[in-house]
């Protein structure tokens, strides 16, 4: 089941929300951690029941591993088949693809290794940790199953959200919460429906014939599917954080105003946050990060890319993309680059992390040299405007209807403009406040209500032609 | 209390206050909004999903995958025109003159036999049909069996009777800032063909230079033996018998289109032409063992196949093939009887072994 479906919207969520302030009268909690287990199951299970299986089967043995993972023994090997488990279904595919590849990626497979990873390693840590308080089993699973950071995170770690499901007593309801919760669920509906899937076709478009596109070509490509990117995942964690608002359990921020960083390394404190934190917290600083020297420092920060390459998948495209990123972030900070138009910094950071990901994109090292050919000149704009054909905004059907039917031959520029004009929209919207600080923010005046029930409806209005979140085969 | 302490409460209680009308307008607007857009979706239904056009408004039908279920459902008729994109050019008032009849189409781009029954099934539960217009193509008695109505991303919310996914219809964006605008558009300025519903006729180009340009002429292989013609389409054939049998009273009118000389020639160098016509014939002799089937062939008819300017590609005929078709079934030319069935494999082989020796020779 996805966020961004009518079931979803209308039946599952109401009856979570409901659910969870109706056990909550209890100070036991106990029948509320079944009731987000039998509720995230049925998440989880409407993907695959074998997928569920998994999940709490790995729920199970990281929670009995966790209670002797002060032996290092022990701990290694609750890492190893962690670890194990994730290469084998990232890896089956592409090793055997007679044999596993139709297997899929059991869903969120990626983002709960990582945390139940981080449980292992701040059990091993004891009373140092961040684990202060006992935990129990059906805390545990609860934590792991927990449906909305399950599918694409955030990666939490044990002192998010474990918390306020090992401690007893009634639950509160706090209408602040519960407001900024539906304002960041359908800001992240709107992100996901509105923007993320109307550039979907045409960055499709542009990637099925990366050899037809010019340098306008390629410029626009690698514009709109970072933006695509950003929408759809930023979006889902934003859905993610105001369910999970909505109960009064906060999860970490996964996406701080990416664009607005003024170099690679902070775009990575903004991007994608939680997994940054994830290899910061459990590879870079355990591998000593940049206590021992330049070179060092180097070689930690280009593991770390390198892994995070390799957790997006092992195709060519993501291990180059892991490794211009590891380049990018380790080279040494110039003290002349502060002295820099920020505004200038801000633009070559885009322009580096948006082409960069052309290789995240294109899979293959091939294909996404293929498309950046188009950068040496030589080609028509034939491949700019089937790109632009791609682009719809159904709302203007009846305007696109018109010029079609009155002047034809002003139909490709019509649909070229509008892009550009949606891509415009982009930029503008990026530059300014993040969901999580319009929620936070947001004057609760009648004014606003109407305007996010209009941009609610509309998303509601395009459930039937989205598609799946991108970050669900991660 | 102290005075801090106060402040504080009257502040959460006036954000407390806020939030309760906040999000009591939030759910008012957005349910009303939702209402408004479900409503003028159930007043158009432009995929007539819950009734027929509303009077002023044409029948605009368009997208076969979307409107065929509703359709059948919620119009008024008593015939059938039955087929692929073969079919899809048909007039359907010309079928109502000729035959005194009211038609709808229930066509599917592969002619895919299983999508067809479904559809049919659908027209014989909710209307008491009187007579069927079926084109039997070559392509589809070979198709796998099974319905594919899913597998081909149709939108299933149309195809079953579960009223809870109705929703995904009700609140559609492009239902409602497309095909609505479209069906009032065409039902008013537009010049919208109602007699020729899904018709993709216009705008295509029918010449022999343009059959030629889509026909791309593949390596010669061994041709398929024709004993297993039973084993591939005997679940094809079953079905369309089990539906003549179930509805006695419907006449059945199959009939076989004509094919242009490239597409036999094409059949030839796949191996697949004496395969697929055994196969024909096991579905004529069983069908028109039946007493309310009555089977009529212009697959034979040289001044049709043998012109390419009728054409444009190596299947597809302009429209007026399709009328004339209606024309001859109208007056009984074309029906075949059981000794003609019979002798039709062999009639075709020679014949488009003729046309291989003559016209196709003379082209490549």
């Amino acid at each position: 089941m996805l966020f961004h479906s009518a079931l979803f919207i209308f039946m599952i969520l109401p009856l979570f929300v409901g659910g969870w302030y109706f056990l909550g009268r209890y100070e036991d909690r106990r029948p509320r951690l079944w009731f987000v287990i039998a509720v995230s199951s049925l998440f989880c299970g409407l993907f695959g029941w074998e997928y569920l299986i998994l999940l709490i089967g790995s729920g199970i043995f990281t929670y009995q591993i966790g209670r002797f993972a002060q032996k290092k023994a022990v701990f290694i090997c609750g890492i190893t088949v962690h670890l194990l488990v994730l290469f084998l279904f990232k890896s089956a595919g592409l090793l055997a693809p007679e044999r596993f590849g139709s297997l899929a990626m059991p869903v969120g497979l990626s983002f709960y290794t990582f945390s139940q990873i981080a449980y292992l390693a701040e059990c091993r840590k004891g009373k140092e940790g961040l684990i202060r308080t006992p935990v129990r089993l059906l805390d545990y699973l609860a934590y792991t199953a927990y449906f909305p950071k399950l599918a694409e995170g955030p990666i939490t770690l044990p002192d998010e959200v474990l918390p306020s499901f090992s401690q007893d007593g009634k639950t509160v309801f706090r209408k602040d919460l519960f407001t900024q919760g539906v304002i960041l669920f359908v800001l992240g509906l709107s992100k996901k429906t509105l923007l993320a899937d109307r550039l979907a076709p045409v960055v499709d478009q542009a990637y099925a014939a990366p050899d037809a596109m010019n340098a306008a070509g390629v410029f626009l490509t690698a514009f709109l599917y970072i933006f695509q990117l950003y929408f759809d995942f930023s979006g889902y964690c934003d859905m993610a954080s105001g369910i999970s608002s909505m109960i009064g359990i906060p999860l970490p921020l996964n996406f701080n105003s990416p664009f607005q960083a003024l170099s690679i390394r902070e775009s990575w404190q903004r991007w994608h946050m939680t997994l940054t934190r994830f290899f910061t917290r459990y590879v870079y600083i355990p591998f000593g990060g940049s206590r021992r020297g330049e070179g060092r420092r180097i070689l930690n920060t280009l593991i770390v890319f390198f892994l995070s390459g390799l957790w997006h998948g092992l195709s060519s495209g993501y291990l180059v993309w892991g490794m211009l990123h590891g380049i990018l972030v380790s080279l040494p900070r110039r003290k002349e680059n502060a002295q820099k138009n920020p505004l200038i910094r801000r633009i070559v950071t885009f322009l580096l992390f948006s082409f960069s990901f052309v290789f995240f994109r294109a899979e293959k090292v091939q294909t996404a040299l293929k498309l950046l050919a188009g950068l040496k000149g030589g080609r028509g704009s034939a491949g700019l405007y089937r790109m632009a054909d791609a682009f719809r905004i159904n709302e203007l059907y009846v305007l696109r209807e018109m010029i079609y039917l009155r002047t034809p031959e002003l139909l490709g520029r019509y649909d070229l403009i509008l892009m550009l004009l949606f891509l415009l929209l982009c930029f503008v919207l990026t530059a300014g406040r993040n969901a999580q600080e319009i929620a936070g923010q947001m004057k609760l005046t009648r004014r606003n209500a109407i305007l996010l029930a209009i941009l609610f409806v509309l998303s509601l209005l395009s459930l039937g032609r989205v598609s799946t979140f991108m970050y669900f085969k991660y | 209390m102290t005075e801090n302490g106060v402040n504080e409460k009257v502040k959460s209680e006036k954000s407390g206050a806020d939030s309760g009308r906040f999000l009591r307008t939030f759910f008012t607007v957005s349910a009303a909004l939702a209402a408004l857009a479900a409503s003028l979706v159930l007043l158009f239904d432009p995929l007539y999903h819950f009734h027929g056009p509303l009077p002023g408004l044409k029948a605009v039908l368009t997208d076969k995958e979307y409107q065929i279920p509703g359709t059948l459902r919620n119009f008024d008729y008593n015939a059938v025109i039955a087929g692929s994109s073969m079919t899809e050019n048909s007039d359907n008032a010309l079928y109502d003159e000729l035959f005194g009849c009211r038609t709808v189409k229930a066509v599917r781009s592969s002619g895919s036999t299983a999508d067809l029954n479904w559809y049919l099934d659908l027209a014989f539960e909710t209307h008491e049909v009187q007579a069927v217009f079926y084109s039997l193509d070559l392509f589809s008695l070979d198709a796998p069996g099974g319905v594919s109505f899913k597998d081909t991303g149709c939108p299933m919310y149309l195809y079953d009777r579960n009223p809870f996914n109705d929703v995904k219809y009700l609140l559609n964006v492009d239902v409602l800032f497309e095909k609505i605008p479209y069906q009032i558009a065409a039902s008013t300025f537009a010049e919208y063909d109602e007699h020729h519903p899904y018709s993709w006729a216009r705008g295509k180009v029918f010449s022999k230079e343009a059959a030629l340009s889509h026909y791309e002429r593949v390596e010669q292989s061994g041709m398929q033996p024709a004993d297993e013609a039973a084993a591939r389409a005997g679940e094809n054939i079953a079905l369309l018998q089990k539906m003549v049998r179930e509805h006695p009273e419907t006449q059945f009118h199959f009939f076989l289109p004509p094919y242009s000389a490239l597409y036999w020639d094409d059949l030839i160098r796949k191996g697949l032409r004496d395969v697929w016509l055994s196969e024909q014939q096991l579905a004529m002799e069983t069908l028109m063992a039946e007493p309310n089937v009555k089977f009529y062939s212009f697959q034979e008819d040289l001044s049709i196949i043998t012109d390419l300017d009728l054409y444009c590609d190596a299947l597809h005929f302009r429209p007026e093939i399709n009328d004339e078709m209606a024309r001859r079934m109208a007056c009984g030319e074309g029906l075949l009887s059981m000794q003609d069935a019979a002798a039709m494999p062999e009639k075709m082989r020679l014949l488009t072994d003729e046309l291989e020796r003559t016209l196709i020779e003379d082209l490549f």
